[in-house]
């Protein structure tokens, strides 16, 4: 019922990973997922191929400008929880996604030139918040990020995107081999064992952290339900 | 303030599936689709780009790639002189007999001189625009 974009005109941010680690933990929790697989070289579709469809997770792919919008819609009616992995360029078809959607997560690591395309992104969004006078949240998250150090470069990006008032997932994703074993070993983090890869359960941690970050911005039944109200008063 | 992950408490699976519950089906659901409006957001924002095609979804006839010496592709605006010339020229050790091309043996002396004009017109380096131009043809040689 609640869509969420990766969107960010650059590749290699970790909008796959962000979305896959998303939709395992949201899938854990009892959630339906779709995921959609918008970008062309339709990693999550290789994904899904290495284990088999996973339970509570389903996969649409063969994205394109023209079908974007229904197959949003289609992925609402069968899934609680839907997630569109958008492909790195700065196409209409990332637009269309951003207008279906209830939350738009901007991937981005920690350096200058990913700072500048995540603020491309969020001015896409706000152009389409004036024409579609409605407000689309939006956060940029911090991925693959060091678990023990933060670089200057880090520092400074991340100082300038909060002085211009950009709003950011407090929950970084850090760079963890458990992450990257996804596309090598398919499932979840929480098909994985110890045995598979370190740090197995820091992994799942600050997934789960992610997963409840993300889920706290999404539009809620009972704030919704009280502007009605309010509108109606 | 950004913070790691690893310094904040994890939030309980119980709070997750109560956080689930209490999601709105959410204003994107009952906004209307004006294509219109959305295709000039995303001119205004420089939004234009073409993407590139699903894997599988070429519907048009790929066309071989060409023999070495036999003509080039002239949507590059390159006469055939041109690319005999380039070829020609290539110094000893050039790329285009290096491990890095043996492997498709049907990526032709062509596409290298076709690379040369590419990089003239867009400045990009060269190695940068090779790789990705192998990538490419790799690709459709694929499909």
């Amino acid at each position: 019922m609640a869509v969420i974009s990766m969107a960010s005109p650059k590749g290699g941010v970790g909008k796959t990973t962000s979305a896959l680690v998303l939709a395992g933990e949201l899938a854990q929790a009892g959630s339906t997922v779709t995921l959609i697989d918008a970008d062309p070289n339709e990693p999550l579709t290789m994904w899904e191929q290495i284990r088999g469809p996973r339970e509570g997770i389903t996969i649409r792919n063969r994205i394109d400008e023209e079908n974007i919008i229904d197959e949003i819609e289609a992925a609402r009616a069968e899934s609680k929880m839907v997630i569109v992995d958008l492909e790195g360029t700065a196409g209409v078809l990332v637009t269309y996604a951003i207008t279906r959607s209830d939350l738009v997560l901007v991937p981005l690591q920690g350096s200058q030139l990913d700072a500048v395309q995540a603020t491309r992104a969020v001015r896409l969004i706000r152009q389409n918040e004036k024409a579609l006078e409605r407000d689309i949240p939006y956060a940029l998250v911090f991925t693959r990020t060091s678990a023990a150090i933060q670089g200057r470069t880090f520092k400074h990006v991340a100082a300038e995107l909060e002085t211009a008032r950009v709003d950011i997932c407090p929950t970084q994703l850090i760079e963890r081999e458990a992450f990257r074993a996804l596309f090598s070993l398919g499932g979840t983090l929480h098909d994985l064992r110890d045995a598979d890869v370190s740090n197995l359960d820091m992994a799942k941690e600050n997934a789960e952290q992610f997963a409840f970050d993300v889920l706290q911005r999404l539009p809620k039944k009972t704030k919704s339900r009280a502007r009605k109200a309010g509108r109606a008063a | 303030m950004v913070k790691a992950a690893t310094s904040e408490a994890p939030a309980p699976r119980a709070g997750l599936s109560a956080l689930l519950d209490d999601v709105d089906d959410g204003p994107a659901a009952k906004a209307p689709v004006d294509r219109d409006t959305i295709k000039a957001v995303s001119e205004e924002v420089g939004f234009t780009g073409v993407p590139a095609k699903p894997k599988g979804a070429r519907k048009a006839p790929v066309s071989p790639a060409p023999e070495v010496g036999q003509g080039a592709d002239v949507s590059l605006g390159m006469a055939e002189d041109e690319v005999k010339r380039r070829v020609a020229n290539r110094r000893p050790g050039h790329r285009t007999e290096g491990p890095k091309v043996q492997w498709n043996t049907r990526i032709s002396e062509e596409h290298f001189a076709m690379i040369d004009v590419l990089r003239e017109k867009t400045g990009i380096p060269y190695g940068k625009l090779a790789e990705r131009a192998i990538e490419l043809l790799a690709r459709e040689l694929d499909d």
